[in-house]
């Protein structure tokens, strides 16, 4: 009996000091926990328990098992959407995943006007989104300044958004330049934080700027490429709204993304539990990719 | 102690998520009223009785009054005004504003969160959907007590009869038709088409108005969105068409037939042929009126409401303008448009209560003098400002011939330079049919594709892209359609 409460009072003061250490930081951390939870946990629950659903919010939702899921297989344009969307995600790396890092190196080599350029450089991220698109939309008119620039150079008329070919081209070329700044700005800030002696070492030893950029810039950010990439790939997967606003998903659905294909599940024909099936596709596929990457990303930093 | 603070942390987690679980409403069940429900809308209560003597009863309820945005400031004071008489008659009613006008791709996320208004506008083409989906509420109850319950004019209320029941109170119906810039004819020498033109005429006069260098199109058709489906509906009617029909309990596509064949390579024809639509045809509805509010578009489908917006927001000259109904597809033949128009309904997840309150808030001046005072101060208000009001309707949800009909005309007559009335001889040719009933917005976004296809590809095969999206159509989506009596 004795050793009984003797237990119990060691946990309780075990408990308290717990609470001592730790309950300062756990009250911090509740606000977020409050948010996450209300913008992120509970929709992610609540779109698994939907998409089991045929989601009526007036008449009341009816379980439906798997038959979601099942349209979603059967659906015409399931395939298309997956390779419109991984054709996307393979064009931003192409045109835009190296455009931010070169950017950055560019800036971090220069000796005057670096704080202006840095500015200069971020400078699409603040523009609204809707002047930007508009913007675009101006820019790539058939007789518009990209068709005028080109022309100068002897070349034809360019469709650039009506033309099966070219369209999902244009919405990464306007995504490239909207977004590089946010990326750039992390590389440059990867890039400050290099030794500058590792600098002043190499320049005496001889070293030019390409070899700097080579032998030091480059690795030293080595690991901003791997997160940077991940990052990308989760949030090209994931792109729909340059595609809505520019080509509305055309032409023939050349455009058509998988989120932006959940959109027109969910709010052109009202099939919400058909789009939250979707979504939880979509979450499992990130998810497993995410984890993937990780577990690369743990081993190679082990190696 | 890792363990134990990671169980205290997951603990903290579910319970935070069941709190706000909890909280999150009903669950989307259940559909009874909410009298009581004041936390929508826009919190601008409005005192239902000016006469501070008019004490609050028990009975007190509150109406969500669908009220023009903030930047309508024509339509604010003749909605507050209405507001005001009504509140004087009906002086146990509270009215909030709400601002929210209707949205196809809104309105579920409105009805799952409890937040459409009472009584709202909605378009004929929601008609099939809002009724499907019980969005709109059974109106015989109401239109018992209703003194004017039998003067409604029946060409509108078919829309939006299902069983014998009437789901909507009508405003007003319009045919799509064509509206031309005659300066951009004019400045080609093109002749004006005569009211029976048909889809050569068409043809010629497009191709002759466009001038692709200067980026003027003699046709903008809208084929970017859900529009494009809807604006060659248009065409497949024209060719004797339908977009789908009933066999055995079941619907089916049918606008893979010849007529859609023959609509789709008419579009094909004015793309690639004749040169006469924009290089960049993917425009949307704002797109189409833009272009041509800036002399970019000689052609494009519309109604009367656009001649209004050209004119006030434009700054067009309106004798500039003018609407023909749509052309037919040989010598003879029908000018066949789709049928809209306006139309109001009651909310079904209020009380009834509520539900009688927005019917009378919507019936308010219906058939009524006060209704001709309101236009009459909406046509002096244009008379000031230099701007015009459209009365191009091909119905409105009054008899014409009645004696509320005459009352109207009368003043609309009074106003020559601010009214744009259709010329009764457009009115008279023009035939409407209405939308698609089954799955509208879905069969607009398959036939836009194929539109898009049509427009991309010189080449394109237009039958096997008709019969290959009839039957995706026919398997994902009317497959799954049960029939509306």
């Amino acid at each position: 009996m004795q050793f009984k409460d003797q237990t119990i009072q060691q946990t309780a003061q075990s408990w308290r000091r717990k609470l001592k250490d730790y309950g300062w930081g756990l009250a911090f951390i509740l606000p977020a926990i409050a948010v996450f939870c209300v913008f992120l946990w509970t929709p992610i629950v609540k779109g698994i328990f939907y998409s089991f659903m045929n989601v009526d919010f007036v008449k009341g939702n009816s379980f439906v098992g798997f038959d979601n899921y099942r349209d979603i297989f059967a659906s015409s344009m399931l395939a298309k959407s997956v390779l419109n969307t991984l054709y996307y995600m393979l064009l931003c790396i192409l045109i835009g995943f190296w455009v931010p890092s070169i950017v950055s190196i560019a800036v971090s080599e220069l000796r005057w006007f670096k704080g202006a350029m840095r500015l200069i450089v971020y400078l699409p991220n603040i523009v609204p989104a809707v002047v930007l698109y508009g913007m675009w939309q101006w820019l790539y008119d058939p007789l518009g300044p990209a068709n005028q620039i080109i022309s100068w150079f002897g070349s034809q008329q360019i469709l650039w958004l009506t033309d099966k070919s070219m369209a999902m081209i244009s919405i990464v070329i306007a995504e490239t330049w909207q977004s590089f700044g946010t990326a750039a700005l992390i590389y440059l800030a990867g890039i400050v934080s290099i030794p500058k002696d590792l600098y002043e070492a190499a320049e005496m030893d001889g070293a030019g700027v390409l070899q700097r950029i080579r032998y030091i810039t480059i690795p030293g950010i080595r690991h901003l490429y791997i997160l940077l990439f991940i990052l990308q790939l989760i949030g090209t997967s994931q792109g729909f709204l340059t595609h809505m606003a520019l080509t509305g998903g055309g032409p023939n659905n050349a455009t058509l993304t998988y989120m932006y294909q959940i959109i027109n599940e969910a709010f052109t024909n009202l099939n919400y539990g058909r789009a939250s099936a979707m979504g939880v596709l979509m979450f499992i596929v990130l998810a497993s990719l995410s984890i993937i990457m990780y577990s690369i990303q743990g081993r190679s930093r082990q190696a | 102690m890792k363990n134990n603070l990671r169980v205290v942390g997951a603990l903290t987690i579910i319970a935070i998520m069941m709190i706000m679980t909890a909280c999150s409403g009903n669950g989307g069940k259940g559909t009874g009223g909410n009298a009581n429900n004041d936390n929508r809308g826009q919190e601008t209560p409005i005192s239902a009785s000016p006469s501070p003597n008019v004490e609050k009863k028990n009975s007190e309820i509150t109406l969500t009054v669908q009220f023009p945005k903030s930047d309508n400031v024509v339509e604010i004071p003749v909605y507050e005004d209405k507001m005001k008489r009504f509140g004087e008659k009906y002086p146990h009613v509270k009215m909030v504003k709400n601002d929210w006008w209707y949205k196809s791709d809104e309105i579920g996320i409105k009805m799952a969160a409890h937040q459409a208004p009472s009584g709202f506008y909605v378009p004929a083409t929601e008609g099939g959907t809002l009724v499907g989906h019980e969005w709109a509420a059974d109106l015989t109850p109401f239109l018992k007590n209703y003194e004017f319950a039998n003067d409604f004019n029946e060409k509108l209320t078919t829309q939006f009869t299902v069983d014998g029941k009437l789901y909507a109170v009508p405003k007003n119906a319009y045919i799509s038709s064509i509206i031309i810039n005659k300066k951009l004819f004019e400045e080609k020498n093109v002749p004006i088409p005569s009211l029976d033109w048909t889809w050569d005429e068409f043809y010629e006069a497009a191709k002759a108005t466009a001038d692709p260098a200067k980026g003027i199109a003699g046709f903008a058709i809208m084929a970017k969105g859900n529009e494009g489906g809807w604006n060659w509906t248009n065409f497949l009617y024209q060719a004797g068409g339908a977009a789908q029909e009933v066999q055995d309990d079941k619907v089916v596509s049918t606008f893979n037939s010849e007529a859609g064949v023959k609509a789709m390579e008419f579009m094909k024809k004015l793309r690639w042929e004749g040169n006469a639509m924009p290089q960049n045809w993917a425009l949307n509805y704002g797109d189409v009126y833009n272009l041509f509010k800036q002399g970019r578009a000689a052609i494009v489908l519309g109604e009367s409401g656009q001649i209004e917006d050209a004119v006030n927001n434009g700054g067009m000259d309106k004798n500039d303008l003018m609407i023909l109904p749509m052309p037919s597809m040989e010598k003879g033949g029908a000018h066949v448009g789709v049928l809209g128009g306006n139309y109001m309904i009651v909310n079904p997840q209020e009380s009834m209560e509520v539900q009688q309150a927005a019917f009378d808030f919507i019936t308010f001046d219906m058939f009524k003098d006060s209704e001709i005072d309101v236009l009459k101060t909406v046509l002096e208000d244009r008379k000031a400002k230099g701007q015009i009001k459209a009365y191009g309707s091909a119905a409105y949800y009054y008899k014409a011939d009645s004696e509320f009909g005459k009352k109207f005309e009368a003043l609309l007559d009074k106003y020559p330079d601010n009214v744009y009335k259709l010329d009764p001889k457009v009115i008279e040719a023009m035939v409407g049919i209405p939308e698609p009933a089954y799955n509208g917005q879905e069969f607009y976004g398959t036939i836009t594709n194929v539109m898009q296809e049509v427009f991309t590809n010189e080449k394109a095969d237009v039958k096997a892209l008709l019969d290959e999206a009839a039957k995706n159509f026919d398997n994902e989506v009317l497959s799954k359609v049960t029939i509306q009596k």
